[in-house]
């Protein structure tokens, strides 16, 4: 019968492809674009509290005058850059150490290192918090022992050490899965390689310069990637450390956003930065594109 | 077509699975909202109570955290559903609610003379009141002292200090008599512990009417917060910093750990709540401490007898659909047998507490309750009752104060630009 | 001839130095190592020891061995809602990472493979928006789900958490089929299979790295999601372990061994899973080094 035929060809073409594709397309629609829409939709009213009426551009206007978004925009950064070198770096070193420098206790050691990463940010922020406490916590205790200063704000209540002590416990956090992902690569260089290389009589250095780096670019791109948008992401390592203080010395966009929707009740100022959000988001998201597109071509 | 049918059911039945169960209402059900988990135990009590006098009416009774409860209260009474009874503490965000239509007058249990009104103190239902109306009703209050470890006291000679410079004072010889010793357990990790400092500091150098017309925002724009008296207090805070009167790291401290300290003899005083003294007690300080009012600031134009006092209570939503049903349970919940029961329960402040027996009490809440009535003007928290963007550069600027990042000028300022921004319509 | 028999003495000494190099060189990387595992184990001890103490002895005696184990912390959590809340976790998770693997699976499999009309529309979209953050889009995302009245439901909790994890899951399956052997699908092409045919019999059996590491990836966020849990749940039938651990956090105090206990239970089964499956994980990440 044609129309069976005509409905099997069907679907082994679009259909086959509209089924596979559909229910990812629609629940992330539902659940994420229609809301994304809907952000910048009110960013361009007033406070409900204040008559909710059509203003513009004003949310954003009163944002560049918001030093506190300027200060959460610029730790969003410096949380990148940093987490680039500290993350991607070490965990990289570490990974070459685990793949070259080391034969025996490899697999304990790796999964000693990974094990940060799977611990909710509710139980991090706890156990940072008793660590670095200025009058009992374990650092405190560490420098006493070998008789060095502690700070005498403290750490996390210390508007100028507040950040790097965030990054540290990030570093901590996620390093282990940058190293994860970077010695898997390593893995698959060939032996063969390195053995001439050692013919050659190349230092490790040397090695893992002209040989390990090349051969895990793509690895190091992806790591790059997923630090700098988790980087960008990033609100419950904040918020369950220091919740955006001193004052609002550690604030990032994630907690300012979430503290202006829902604390202060500005729903609609927190739009207007989530839209800013969106819009750096967009702005990885085409990178990514353009990096897939020329890797196909290469 | 039969296909297309059982397609349709089993698409009902996966839908119901995942939604659970529609829950089938042949009785009245009111949602009934409170802080957790502290009171857990003591709501369950009660809405079994409840249910048994009024078998007509269900309570599905469900409870939020504390920073849940503070992020996610608004975000609920704008919903679809909101609950139809909820905790809220007493200050702006009850008149925020009054603003944006979303809660009930209950001026009329009040007039009617419902069960709760029995001994409620008028002074503390007037912080749920505005000229519109009563919109809503207290549970429970709270208050700060200073409190003081007895025996390291007693050992050294000490008094409890009348004026300020005698606090100060106090701070130096505290120092001078054990080094390792900190004169007061501060932790402001949680800023609101600056905010109650400055509440008491305030009170003490402005006058409370011109504070109360501060925090509503009321008359000219250009002047709130602008008497000198608030600069003082902000000194004042500042020189018990430079005194060396807290402990080390204020900022990175956590309030509990403050409590800790305190209670094992690492501090000889602490300004801490009603809600410290079971705290003291489960580290084994028992009978060991004792509360003494912030003291007085010679020369200062405020009110010098003045107390930090707060209330906390309930409110019924708009939306509600059985209004007479809610306020019964609230009033139930809040006669005075039921209070007795939260204190004995929960342990914390009765606001009608003069209906509550002394030893169900306990000593450091009777104190507490006297110290209240000694008092001649009670303020509630800083935060709770200053418009809500101020609150939080109020708040914000606190550790900035601590760290000294800037100074009490600067901090003014903020506040000030914060009120004049919030005062536009 | 081979190259040893024709060493010279100074090569010999040379290669000595090597040697020794190499032995210094494998002891500053163990060294090392060792110091960074320490530096990560210690929090992780810290906890466990805590979780093992008096509240009296967490505050004030961070550092010792708790003088009675007061392994009661572990015992008592079990009377209280923690249980259930655990299962909650197991619905939450299970009920989202099943079908945003299968969901993006599929998705990122046409999107590699297939041609059709919509498919770079779709493929640009979800990379573009693969760093969109829950915080972002909280509020109305939390109006949409109340006008659905799914507030309080697992519905409510799982569709959002599904939502947010497809486009980075797609991401990673669109890489992996990207790179997959053509050659295989042909044969079966040519053979006459379906593409369902193909899909189920040659691509899935194939993709069990990738599909373990996208698992254990979104495991760890979905059992550890805290935001959106704690705007959207005020109900302890579905509370997920993240917002139930505030059960033990007063408004004024917290009953930290058992926070820090339950911190521990939650931690064991991530880590059984991720050891179970390392291998995989470890391989699927070495394929997208292409």
């Amino acid at each position: 019968m044609a129309s069976t035929r005509t409905i099997n060809r069907a679907l082994r073409g679009p259909i086959f492809d509209y089924i596979m594709i559909g229910p990812a397309v629609v629940l992330f629609s539902v659940f994420i674009v229609w809301p994304a829409i809907q952000t910048l939709y009110t960013s361009l009213f007033a406070e409900p509290t204040k008559g909710g009426a059509f203003i513009g551009l004003g949310n954003y206007r009163e944002m560049m005058g918001d030093p506190v978004f300027w200060i959460a925009l610029r730790n969003n950064l410096i949380f990148i850059l940093a987490n680039l070198v500290l993350q991607v770096g070490l965990g990289t070193v570490l990974a070459a150490i685990l793949d070259r420098g080391i034969r025996r206790g490899s697999t304990l050691m790796r999964t000693i290192i990974f094990a940060p990463l799977v611990i909710a940010p509710v139980a991090i922020g706890v156990m940072w918090k008793m660590i670095l406490e200025p009058n009992f916590g374990l650092l405190r205790q560490l420098a006493d022992g070998i008789g060095l200063p502690f700070p005498t704000q403290g750490i996390l209540g210390d508007p100028y050490l507040a950040f790097p002590a965030i990054i540290g416990v990030g570093v901590w956090n996620y390093v282990g899965f940058m190293m994860t992902i970077m010695l898997a690569a390593m893995q698959g260089i060939s032996k063969d390689v390195y053995e001439a290389a050692r013919i050659d009589g190349a230092s490790a250095v040397q090695t893992f310069i002209s040989i390990t780096l090349p051969g895990v670019r793509y690895a190091l791109v992806l790591c790059g990637l997923i630090v700098i948008v988790g980087s960008f992401k990033t609100f419950e390592l904040v918020y369950v450390l220091t919740a955006g203080g001193p004052g609002n010395a550690t604030q990032v966009l994630g907690t300012y956003i979430v503290e202006s929707a829902f604390l202060v009740f500005q729903p609609n100022y927190a739009a207007g930065m989530s839209v800013i959000v969106l819009l750096v988001a967009i702005l990885f998201g085409s990178l990514q594109v353009y990096n897939r597109e020329s890797k196909v071509k290469t | 077509m039969k296909t297309g049918i059982c397609r349709i059911s089993a698409a009902a039945i996966l839908g119901t699975a995942l939604l659970g169960p529609a829950v089938a209402q042949a009785q009245t059900q009111i949602t009934y909202m409170d802080l957790g988990p502290e009171r857990i135990a003591f709501n369950e009590e009660i809405v079994r109570q409840f249910e048994a006098a009024n078998p007509d009416i269900k309570v599905n009774y469900i409870w939020q955290a504390n920073e849940p409860y503070k992020t996610g209260i608004k975000v609920m009474l704008d919903s679809n559903s909101p609950p139809d009874v909820f905790f809220n503490w007493a200050g702006t965000t009850v008149f925020d609610f009054v603003d944006a239509g979303v809660v009930r007058d209950l001026s009329e249990s009040e007039t009617r003379g419902d069960g709760w009104t029995r001994d409620m103190p008028m002074s503390i239902t007037d912080q749920f009141r505005n000229p519109e109306g009563l919109w809503g009703i207290p549970t429970r209050i709270y208050t700060k002292a200073f409190w003081k470890n007895d025996s390291f006291f007693a050992d050294n000679g000490l008094e409890a200090p009348e004026t300020f410079d005698e606090l100060l004072g106090l701070c130096s010889k505290v120092r001078e008599i054990d080094p390792q010793m900190t004169p007061i357990a501060f932790g402001a990790s949680e800023s609101w512990t600056i905010n109650h400092y400055l509440t008491v500091l305030f009170q003490r150098h402005v006058d409370p009417a011109r504070i109360a017309a501060d925090h509503r925002l009321q008359g000219d724009a250009e002047a709130l917060y602008t008497d000198p008296g608030y600069l003082e207090a902000l000194k004042d805070f500042q020189e018990m910093v430079d005194a060396d009167c807290f402990n080390a790291g204020i900022n990175s401290v956590t309030p509990e750990v403050s409590r800790a300290m305190f209670a094992s003899d690492l501090a000889a005083m602490t300004f801490c709540g009603s809600w410290c003294p079971p705290q003291f007690d489960e580290q084994g300080f028992e009978g060991r401490y004792s509360p003494f009012h912030f003291p007085a600031i010679e020369g200062a134009g405020g009110v010098q007898d003045g107390i930090l006092v707060g209330a906390s209570g309930y409110q019924i939503s708009a939306a509600s659909k059985y209004p007479e049903e809610s306020m019964r349970f609230l009033s139930f919940m809040n006669e005075p047998e039921q209070q007795a029961l939260m204190v004995e329960m929960v342990g914390q402040l009765p606001a009608n507490g003069s209906m509550v027996p002394e030893d169900l009490l306990g000593a450091a809440n009777t104190r507490l309750l006297q110290m209240i009535a000694e008092s001649s003007v009670s303020s509630p928290p800083l935060n709770t009752v200053m418009e809500t963007t101020v609150s939080d550069v109020t708040l914000k600027s606190g550790q900035d104060l601590v760290n000294g990042t800037i100074t009490p000028e600067d901090f003014m300022q903020r506040v000030r630009d914060a009120a004049v921004k919030a005062a536009r319509p | 001839m081979s190259a040893a028999t024709q060493m010279t003495p100074q090569r010999e000494t040379g290669r000595k130095k090597r040697w020794f190099g190499r032995r210094l060189r494998g002891g500053m990387a163990y060294g090392a190592l060792i110091l960074v595992c320490i530096a990560i184990l210690i929090p992780i001890v810290w906890v466990v020891l805590a979780s093992l103490k008096t509240r009296r002895e967490v505050f004030l005696e961070p550092l010792g061995l708790p003088a009675v184990p007061q392994w009661q912390n572990y015992t008592q959590i079990l009377e209280t809602a923690f249980p259930a809340n655990i299962a909650n976790s197991v619905i939450i998770t299970v009920g989202s990472v099943v079908p945003m693997v299968i969901f993006s699976l599929m998705a990122g499999y046409v999107l590699a493979r297939r041609v059709f009309l919509g498919r770079r529309l779709v493929y640009v979209v979800i990379v573009l928006t693969f760093a969109i953050p829950f915080h972002s889009i909280l509020v109305p995302l939390y109006r949409m789900v109340d006008a659905l009245g799914l507030l309080n439901t697992f519905a409510g909790l799982i569709l959002p958490n599904i939502a947010i994890g497809i486009p980075f899951s797609v991401m990673i399956f669109y890489s992996f089929f990207r790179d997959f052997p053509a050659e295989l699908e042909e044969a079966a092409r040519l053979d006459g299979c379906s593409p369902w045919r193909i899909l189920f019999s040659v691509v899935l059996p194939l993709s069990a790295p990738v599909v373990l590491s996208v698992v254990i990836l979104q495991t760890v966020n979905v059992w550890n999601e805290f935001l959106w849990a704690s705007i959207s749940t005020t109900g302890d039938e579905v509370r997920p372990w993240t917002t139930g651990i505030m059960q033990f956090q007063g408004e004024y105090s917290s009953d930290w061994p058992r926070i820090l206990a339950v911190v521990n239970v939650v931690m064991v089964p991530l880590i059984l899973l991720y050891l179970v499956s390392q291998k995989y994980f470890v391989r699927a990440f070495a394929g997208m080094n292409k």
